[in-house]
């Protein structure tokens, strides 16, 4: 009986180690106390068969079931799947892992177990299961989830036009990790944002593996000068000055006051001056003082006369800005010319000084400096050589002389005295030496003296022979006649003997004869011609032909009807 | 222009400014180098030598293959009283010519601006026209020329070897005379 009783007992323990082992440990502590709740002792062997029974259930539950029950953490990172196996059909969950999801998917409906999938970016094959939950061979009831995880290939994800942060949030959680960042300044660029990346995103990359970003960030502001705000209002210097900090991407406190140090009234005062000057880089930290003048101080006229007409307008645009006065400028051109241009300031009214009005109406008298004439140039340098001159009279030699004039602009200065300081007479008298010699170049200003003589007297006694042989002759004739001559031909007219008188002048003393042509003013060219003795004769010519038989054409024929 | 008034002018076609800068220059080489005379007068005088260039080139054509045939023995058996179309069939002439312009300054001897032409005409499928022992015309089928005009030793126009449009006949005038060879 006790045998029996000892049997039933380790049967239970037995059942409820069974029991406990497919069970969570809370339900097998319930089993294996329960188990030992319903083996009431007896004696005290029959409690201490107890005790031990119940410490051995509690131990295989807690040491050698435990890592059936409790599957390993899912490295996709989600929670763990839980059977709830109590009052339904129990299944046992089949293996998925090394499936395709698809595949691992079809299995579980084979099973009655729906799937939740999974990917988690790991190298690896992609699309296949790595982990389940819960594991294989657990008790499930149909209708339960196992949740698969799948290796999804490593692409590199789109992070463009996000904040670099969320970038960089984004592509540690696909599995870059390393993020050397390059920047991009430019105008256009949104600060922050990433701008580009590379490798480029959709692009398979190992994990691990390096993405560039090119964040952009703000450009440096650019370096604004002190605008000119002379003659400027206080609005509009406001404006100005504004508009090139803004640029700047500074803020400059602007200090205003009078010229004066007294107060004045913006609205009719404009800046006189100015501090940084004209043309100063801005720069932070610094401040900018405006100076203003009342437009009821007196503005004189300045002095423009002498100055070009332009620069002369400008210097009254300036000064009349300065005293809020309107310019009005009325030029007048001595010629009538209009070409203020290359025009420069006569006169003007009013005088320099006065006091200039808002009724003020400037009138300037121009003149064009391009309508004064130009002296024209020198005339070109030319040889000339000493023509003799020796046993020539002297009016001929002067106008020997004077004919270089009309050649070269030669302006001759003869000095004419006689042999040995001896009187001559003008009229009688012919060159015996001059100087420079016949031949030797002259300059334009060459002195010329001629040492001159008197001919030598007149043979009056070799006329009284001649017209005493002429008388004998003629006696002679007389007194014996000759036969009557033939009539004599009419002397065809001498062509332009004048001409040959006035305008060739021979040089003996140069080798090649020379002739000097001129034309006079207003002369057309035929009468030049004409007067000159120039004569076109145009002599045609028969030629000379040779006949060769049987030479072919040597080029392409062009048939005429015959 | 008349077909038949087909002369040496018509086969060089000279631009008049062409030719008034070459001959300017070419009178200015051999006329003016002994006469000082103003650059107006000197190109008015090119002008006028340059507008004689109608009158240097004006004789005919037909003169001058007319002369070629002066004294062509080849055509002695023709010379009597009947009328013959002899066909020449190919033959080409050279002639040379040299017009001048003879200028004249006084107190300068004259001076002669020469413009040597040279020219080749070829002609084909010739017909002579003889009557009475005349020959009288030519009627050429094709004719083509080339030539070189120039002043003095300055080229002025050079014509390329290109048909002539001839008209149907070109006349000689009063015609060749055809002498009988002796026996």
């Amino acid at each position: 009986m006790r045998r029996r009783k000892c049997r039933a007992v380790r049967r239970r323990a037995l059942v409820a180690c069974l029991l406990t082992a497919s069970l969570p440990a809370g339900a097998a502590s319930q089993v294996a106390s329960s188990a030992g709740a319903q083996s009431k002792p007896k004696s005290a062997l029959d409690s201490l068969k107890a005790t031990i029974i119940s410490q051995m259930a509690a131990a295989l539950a807690q040491q050698k079931l435990a890592p059936k029950l409790w599957p390993a953490p899912m490295p996709c990172g989600g929670a763990q799947a839980t059977t709830r196996a109590g009052g339904k059909t129990r299944v046992v969950v089949p293996g998925l892992q090394q499936y395709s999801v698809q595949q691992a998917v079809a299995l579980a409906a084979k099973y009655g177990l729906n799937v939740e999938e999974r990917s988690v970016r790991q190298d690896g094959t992609p699309n296949v299961v790595v982990s389940q939950s819960p594991p294989p061979k657990t008790i499930a009831a149909r209708g339960d989830t196992v949740v698969v995880c799948w290796l999804r290939a490593p692409v590199i994800p789109y992070v463009l036009n996000v904040s670099f942060a969320a970038a960089q949030r984004t592509l540690a959680d696909s599995g870059y990790l390393a993020l050397p960042i390059d920047v991009i300044v430019g105008k256009a660029v949104k600060t922050g944002t990433v701008l580009r990346q590379s490798p480029r995103y959709g692009l398979s990359a190992a994990l691990g593996s390096t993405d560039t970003l090119y964040v952009g960030v703000a450009p440096p502001p650019p370096q604004v000068q002190m605008p000119n705000l002379r003659g400027f209002t206080d609005d509009d210097a406001t404006s100005a000055l504004d508009a090139v900090l803004r640029a700047g991407q500074l803020k400059l406190p602007i200090g205003r006051r009078a010229v004066n140090g007294q107060s004045f009234d913006p609205r009719r005062s404009l800046v006189d001056s100015q501090r940084p000057d004209f043309g100063t880089v801005l720069s932070a930290g610094q401040t900018i003082e405006l100076m203003f003048r009342d437009t009821t101080t007196p503005v004189p006229m300045p002095y423009v006369v002498g100055r070009e007409y332009n620069s002369a307008r400008a210097t009254l645009r300036t000064v009349f800005q300065r005293g809020n006065l309107k310019l009005k400028i009325s030029p007048r051109s001595v010629d009538g010319r209009a070409n203020f241009a290359t025009s420069i300031v006569e006169s003007q009214a009013p005088d320099s000084g006065t006091t200039l009005s808002p009724q003020s109406d400037v009138q300037l008298v121009v003149r064009d400096t391009a309508t004064i004439p130009v002296p024209p140039p020198p005339p070109p340098r030319q040889t000339l050589r000493m023509p003799r001159l020796i046993g020539s009279s002297v009016d001929a030699a002067i106008d020997t002389l004077n004919r270089l004039y009309i050649i070269g602009g030669f302006t001759p200065k003869m000095d004419t005295r006689g042999v040995n300081g001896s009187t001559y007479t003008h009229s009688r008298a012919i060159v015996d030496s001059q100087f420079p010699a016949a031949g030797d170049s002259l300059t334009l200003h060459s002195d010329v003296r001629v040492i001159v003589r008197d001919k030598r007297p007149f043979p009056w006694w070799w006329i009284i022979a001649g017209i005493a042989l002429a008388g004998l002759g003629s006696a002679a004739a007389w007194m014996w006649p000759n036969p009557p001559l033939p009539p004599t031909p009419p002397t065809p007219p001498a062509t332009h003997p004048s001409i040959a008188a006035l305008n060739v002048v021979p040089y003996p003393d140069i080798g090649n004869p020379r002739v000097v042509l001129t034309t006079r003013r207003g002369e057309t060219a035929d009468d030049a011609f004409a007067r000159l003795g120039l004569s076109f004769n145009a002599v045609a010519d028969p030629g000379t032909q040779r006949l060769h038989e049987g030479e072919p054409p040597r080029a392409r024929e062009e048939t005429n009807d015959a | 222009m008349p077909e038949t008034a087909l002369t040496l002018r018509s086969l060089f076609d000279v631009n008049d400014q062409d030719a008034k800068r070459v001959i300017f220059d070419a009178v200015d080489g051999s006329v003016w180098d002994q006469v000082a005379i103003p650059r107006s007068l000197r190109e008015a005088a090119a002008e006028k030598v340059a507008g004689t260039l109608n009158a240097l080139l004006a004789t005919p054509l037909s003169d001058t293959v007319a002369n070629a045939f002066n004294g062509y023995t080849k055509l002695a058996k023709y010379a009597d009283d009947q009328d013959h179309d002899v066909a020449e069939g190919d033959f080409s002439i050279e002639s040379e010519h040299t017009p001048y312009v003879e200028l004249k300054v006084t107190g300068l001897p004259a001076k002669e601006i020469k413009f040597p032409l040279t020219l080749s005409l070829n002609f084909s499928a010739v017909v002579l026209v003889i009557k009475k022992s005349h020959i009288v015309a030519l009627r050429a089928g094709t004719c083509t020329a080339s030539g070189k005009l120039s002043c003095e030793k300055i080229q002025l126009y050079e014509r390329e070897l290109k048909p002539v449009k001839l008209p149907g006949e070109l006349p000689f005038g009063i015609g060749i005379r055809i002498f009988k060879m002796p026996h």
